[in-house]
């Protein structure tokens, strides 16, 4: 039973000097600092990174696929976490849609719940290995319109965490929210972010 | 200098439950824990080292147990496809009984290279043999209550890797590591490296037009090959690159130092050190008793402990 006490790494470009933001969300057992370091990779040229540091390092303590209630108050705390973290940037003048989004493992989980909770027209979301929370999607959660938002969405085959069916799942929940999905299923590929995933979001998302 | 790869390291192969994987390895095979960690690069998932006393290079068996949902893999081209053991003469008639008993799928007794060997399927389907080597195996065995030295496994006598064309994957084993080709029985290649007496054989399975396996449960993962130290370690990285391979870095895997690459026929090979061991962070005795975390994932250990399956 624990919930989240705010503290954000920032990096990248000083936010008043920025026109855009992304949000990166650690994974279970990572840090944001770990997350932030991923921008060395990626064309985030003139973004300011904003990267919340979960409480005890987690989001939530279960399976992102066991029933939500195991998973409170840490998931509803994780997600008003993102939520204060999009008003500070707004309030720091960068619209939503010039905010993106990238979370890895239990981050990209959160990253989708977050997002397909208040679909509206952000700069994109990079999910690398995850997809929406819950043993069973409760749809009537997913509101709003992504208005054609840029989403990355990937898993192994076979993936120890993400199955591949959650994945497809997610990826029509998103559709019907108005997103212009791309996603990956990699054969082989352990649990982590690879190579191809980078160009992807790359040259699709940033 | 050393140049010749001083034959197995270790195997890692992919499990479902993680319970069920800990009690065939442990007590119908009779091997020990000697390390219960977690996957560095995926904590959320243990790892499991079983091999001799101390986890001596050539005998270690280690799994990520993924959990019930894993799909089960398929065996094919590209993979390590069956681990055989090194057992003494006249055990396997004991391993059959037992293996019986305790409903192991198992085959009847087949031979080839003039030796025999009894097949097994783990609870996830890897397949391993047991195996009385023709060359004297003078490996001292960990012994259970059920398992004593009469029967128990001596470390690993050979893998077997499938392939619809060996040539590429023969090349890296003789021109890079050091072993020869001894013998050949219809498409079973048989390569040995003469720098250690045991744990020294691979053989290549080559079966043309062959699929590409599916790398999931009851799969191995990747094989691990021994070198002495890391000053070894770099000069064979070296060498690999000269030859136009590609290798990661060397990483800290904690119990040695390892590389990575991936050999032409599908396979993911690793070169791991004898340095330092598995009796750093905890003594011989005490192996496998603790869940060790590497030092990056120490401050998230109660969160670890929570996610991670309990063992009894």
């Amino acid at each position: 039973m624990y919930t989240h006490q705010k503290q954000v790494f920032t990096s990248g470009t000083p936010i008043q000097e920025a026109k855009k933001a992304i949000i990166m969300i650690h994974g279970r057992g990572g840090s944001a600092e770990d997350i932030a370091s991923l921008s060395r990779h990626l064309h985030l040229d003139g973004m300011a990174i904003y990267a919340p540091q979960a409480t005890r390092h987690s989001w939530y303590p279960y399976s992102f696929l066991a029933p939500v209630e195991e998973n409170q108050p840490a998931l509803d705390s994780a997600l008003d976490s993102i939520d204060q973290v999009v008003n500070d940037l707004v309030e720091a003048g960068i619209t939503t849609e010039n905010i993106y989004f990238l979370g890895f493992s239990q981050g990209a989980c959160l990253t989708l719940e977050y997002t397909a909770r208040h679909a509206k027209r952000y700069g994109g979301i990079i999910a690398l290995t995850g997809g929406l929370i819950g043993e069973t999607l409760a749809t009537d959660n997913y509101q709003g319109d992504f208005a054609g938002t840029p989403v990355f969405i990937s898993t192994g085959n076979p993936d120890p965490h993400v199955p591949v069916s959650r994945v497809e799942e997610s990826v029509s929940i998103l559709e019907d929210l108005n997103a212009s999905v791309t996603s990956r299923i990699y054969p082989g590929r352990m649990h982590t972010i690879s190579p191809d995933e980078i160009n992807l979001v790359n040259q699709h998302i940033l | 200098m050393e140049t010749s790869i001083k034959g197995l390291h270790h195997i890692t192969a992919i499990a479902g439950d993680a319970q069920r994987n800990y009690d065939f390895y442990t007590r119908a095979l009779g091997l020990r824990l000697v390390k219960k960690t977690v996957n560095f690069d995926d904590p959320e998932t243990y790892h499991f080292y079983y091999g001799d006393e101390q986890g001596t290079p050539g005998t270690i068996l280690t799994f990520f147990p993924w959990g019930t949902k894993v799909p089960r893999g398929r065996r094919g081209a590209g993979q390590v496809t069956e681990i055989a053991y090194s057992v003494p003469e006249g055990s396997l008639d004991f391993w059959q009984k037992r293996f019986e008993k305790l409903h192991v799928t198992q085959s009847p007794i087949a031979e080839k290279f003039g030796e025999s060997y009894l097949t097994v399927l783990d609870p996830d389907g890897l397949k391993l043999e047991l195996t009385v080597a023709k060359t004297p195996d003078l490996r001292a065995p960990w012994e259970t209550s059920e398992v004593t030295a009469d029967y128990a496994t001596r470390g690993f006598h050979a893998i077997t890797i499938t392939t619809a064309n060996s040539q590429a994957t023969a090349k890296i084993l003789t021109e890079l590591f050091g072993y020869q080709l001894h013998e050949q029985e219809q498409n079973r290649y048989r390569f040995v490296t003469a720098a250690v007496p045991n744990a020294a054989i691979v053989d290549l399975l080559e079966i043309p037009g062959e699929k590409s396996g599916y790398t999931a449960g009851g799969s191995v993962h990747h094989v691990a090959f021994r070198v002495s130290n890391e000053e070894i370690l770099m000069a064979f990285r070296k060498k690999i690159i000269e030859a136009g391979h590609q290798i990661t870095e060397k990483i800290d895997r904690n119990y040695f130092y390892s590389l990575y690459f991936r050999e032409p026929g599908g396979v993911l090979f690793e070169l791991a050190t004898d340095n330092p061991g598995f009796a750093t962070d905890e003594t011989v005795a005490e192996l496998g008793m603790g869940l060790k975390l590497p030092a990056q994932y120490e401050p998230f250990r109660s969160e670890l402990e929570h996610v991670l399956p309990q063992l009894h």
